[in-house]
């Protein structure tokens, strides 16, 4: 066997997608958990990418922790993994998209991602988003094992 | 009738005596013929008559009775052979003279010939000339003649001797005929005897025959009565009682007692009729069981065979616990080997005992009354069975509901069964897949976790925009806020976050971001005159900072406070002065 099989199988084995899946869900839940406290900073930081309206800012800045949190978990648990993947590849998009445009724009403005404060964007930056993105998607294709919703052995011998 | 009398000769003294001595003879000879009832004796005592009356010393009288009889001969002066001899040698002249004789008129008729005068007679008799023949004829086939020899005085017969003759044979006629007469009475009365007796026997007959029949048909009866009382009784004890007063009724007994065991099912009757109330059936089940096993223990229940009865008899039934009831005859009867009973009976009312033809009888109707109650015990068992089979077909059909229900209850289980598997296996594939519907969910349940721990939590912040719950600032268009600021001394705020002020801003503007605005203000715009005009800039999608900060200065009393409309990009078109 040649080593180019040998690393597609190995980049498209389930285990692989359950470790960036436990990966991404610990991300997730700790960025979470992050801003959940610091509602009025994430606002901030949401309104500095100038890509939400100003009407919704502020409910954005209130929900985005919880949904980030709420994913996060079902990712860990391996429940509705594929709709929370989704729902973590579509922040991620929405993340990258704006710091595209504000690296494009050379806002001088903090990333927000895990904490308010400190963390100015950069290509960096989205490169380490788009890698996140990369890994979201192989969970979306191969993650297979350690689903919780999966039925155990003996309920599929009784049904 | 032809007479051939001999010559007339005068009367004389000792022809009167001759005469009265005839006439004496004659009726002697009468006298003589009475005596005998027998037509041969008869003849014989008138030849006899004959030849002593007239001296003549041989002599034969003949009697042909029919042709089928043949005749009879009697001969005297002539030894045996010769009367053998004269009787062959006659017998064809009997035939042949007799039957030259008129049928008489009256009840006889008499010829009195010489011999010559009778065509082929013979003149000869032993060897000594006949003197006289005497032929008769009585009405039917009855003739005979009588042949005299000559006179033993040797002189003609005479003429009184010949009526002698004639009324010796009339007599004789006359003795044959009440002989006859006789014999036919006897006959007829032997006959009417044998009649009387035949009558008689065939009245004995009669009798026998008419008690055979009424014997027979008091039999048939009581089996009648038996099989009308008997028939359609379906109950054992029905049957046992229905038979006991039936059979009570055709014997006209006063009293009856009848016991039954049946150790199949165990169960007993007694039934007592007729006796005194003083008198009480066994007391249970036990006793009667008990009376009938010491029966058949007997010899004669020993030997009782099933579906038979058989008499008991009486020494055994005085030793029996029966006798208390004074019970003139018992019928012991045996259904199986399990099944038996007796029939007792008291006296009857017109005769006393009970003969043997009364027994028979009892035996015949017990044996027809086991056939109904074995009948009766089959139905009762059918019945049973019957009712056996219809409680399992009860228990049968409530077993198929209850099965049909939980069956049906299985295929409702089943069906759930089915549904939740459907179910499960539909969340399966929509767990492998992402579904909108999860992800709205996540999205709504992640705002509404968000809106409650921000409307509870410490830290929470307004969801509505704060500038949509302020009065609005006033505005000032590029040209004005041109015109204002080179009239009158005024302060251009840009209120933008440092960073972006630090980017780009009009020049001589001051920065006051809204994160900063207590410790900026203080700073820099404590002492500035309240009254002084403040132009305010500074806006993006997200946030209008120009209005907030408008708003502040307000709040701290600043009366002259104008937004800018278009901001730094309209000014930056304007391509007026900008910093750095």
């Amino acid at each position: 066997m040649t080593m180019l099989p040998r690393i597609k199988m190995a980049l498209t084995h389930p285990y692989t997608a359950l470790i960036l899946r436990l990966y991404i869900a610990g991300l997730f839940i700790y960025a979470g958990m992050v801003k959940i406290n610091y509602t009025a900073e994430f606002a901030e930081t949401i309104a500095s990418y100038r890509m939400v309206p100003h009407w919704g800012v502020n409910a954005m800045a209130v929900a985005l922790p919880w949904i980030e949190l709420i994913s996060g978990i079902l990712l860990l648990c391996g429940i509705r993994v594929r709709s929370a993947i989704v729902v973590v590849g579509g922040l991620l998009v929405m993340f990258t998209a704006g710091l595209a445009f504000n690296l494009i724009w050379k806002a001088p403005i903090d990333c927000g991602c895990f904490h308010t404060l400190g963390d100015t964007i950069s290509w960096k930056t989205l490169v380490r988003d788009l890698v996140w993105i990369v890994m979201a998607v192989h969970v979306y294709f191969f993650d297979a094992v350690l689903r919780l919703e999966h039925k155990p052995n003996w309920i599929s011998e009784e049904m | 009738m032809q007479t051939n009398s001999p010559p007339q000769r005068e009367s004389s003294p000792s022809e009167a005596n001759r005469r009265r001595f005839l006439r004496q003879c004659l009726i002697d000879a009468r006298g003589e013929f009475s005596r005998f009832e027998s037509p041969h004796k008869i003849i014989e005592i008138a030849l006899l008559t004959a030849m002593g009356a007239l001296g003549i010393a041989s002599g034969f009288s003949s009697l042909q009775a029919s042709e089928a009889n043949g005749g009879h001969i009697v001969g005297r002066g002539l030894d045996g052979s010769a009367a053998t001899r004269i009787a062959a040698q006659l017998q064809r002249l009997c035939d042949t003279w007799c039957k030259e004789l008129e049928p008489p008129p009256g009840p006889y008729q008499i010829d009195v010939r010489r011999p010559s005068d009778v065509s082929g007679f013979p003149g000869l008799l032993d060897g000594q000339p006949i003197g006289l023949v005497v032929g008769w004829r009585l009405q039917g086939h009855t003739a005979g003649f009588m042949g005299l020899g000559a006179p033993i005085r040797d002189a003609p017969f005479l003429e009184c001797e010949t009526e002698f003759l004639r009324h010796l044979t009339g007599h004789m006629l006359e003795a044959i005929r009440a002989v006859e007469a006789n014999a036919v009475i006897h006959m007829l009365k032997n006959e009417l005897e044998r009649a009387r007796q035949q009558a008689a026997e065939g009245s004995l007959r009669n009798e026998a025959v008419k008690k055979e029949l009424e014997e027979t048909r008091f039999r048939f009866a009581g089996l009648n009565d038996i099989f009308h009382e008997l028939n359609g009784r379906e109950d054992s004890k029905q049957v046992l009682e229905a038979f006991l007063l039936v059979v009570m009724g055709i014997f006209s007994v006063q009293s009856g007692l009848l016991l039954y065991w049946d150790a199949a099912d165990r169960s007993a009757y007694a039934a007592l009729r007729g006796f005194a109330e003083r008198m009480v059936p066994p007391s249970g089940p036990a006793e009667v069981r008990s009376i009938l096993a010491g029966l058949l223990a007997s010899q004669a229940g020993g030997r009782l065979e099933a579906m038979q009865a058989a008499v008991l008899p009486g020494e055994q039934l005085k030793a029996s616990p029966l006798a208390r009831y004074n019970i003139r005859t018992a019928i012991l009867f045996r259904i199986d080997r399990a099944a038996s009973g007796v029939l007792c009976l008291g006296s009857r009312l017109i005769e006393d005992q009970y003969g043997n033809t009364e027994k028979e009888l009892l035996v015949t109707f017990t044996q027809t009354f086991l056939a109904f109650l074995k009948n009766s015990k089959s139905f009762e068992t059918i019945k049973r069975l019957h009712h056996d089979q219809q409680q399992k077909n009860i228990e049968l059909e409530k077993t198929v509901q209850a099965l049909s229900e939980s069956r049906r209850i299985i295929a409702g289980l089943e069906k759930a069964g089915e549904r939740i598997k459907s179910a499960l296996a539909g969340a399966m594939v929509r767990s492998t897949r992402a579904s909108l519907l999860d992800i709205a969910l996540i999205l709504l349940a992640g705002t509404i976790l968000g809106l409650v721990y921000n409307f509870a939590g410490p830290a929470g912040i307004p969801v509505v925009p704060s500038v949509w719950r302020h009065p609005p600032t006033a505005r000032l268009d590029l040209d004005q806020a041109r015109a204002l600021m080179d009239s009158r001394p005024a302060l251009l705020v840009d209120a933008r976050p440092a960073e972006f002020y630090n980017q780009r801003h009009i020049r001589d503007a001051l920065n006051l971001p809204p994160a900063l605005f207590d410790f900026v203000y203080m700073m820099r715009f404590s002492r500035i005159d309240p009254q002084t005009p403040v132009v305010v800039y500074g806006r993006n999608i997200s946030r209008l900072y120009d209005e907030e900060i408008a708003y502040q200065l307000t709040r701290r009393g600043h009366t002259n406070v104008f937004v800018l409309t278009g901001g730094l990009a309209a000014w930056q078109a304007r391509g007026w002065d900008l910093s750095p």
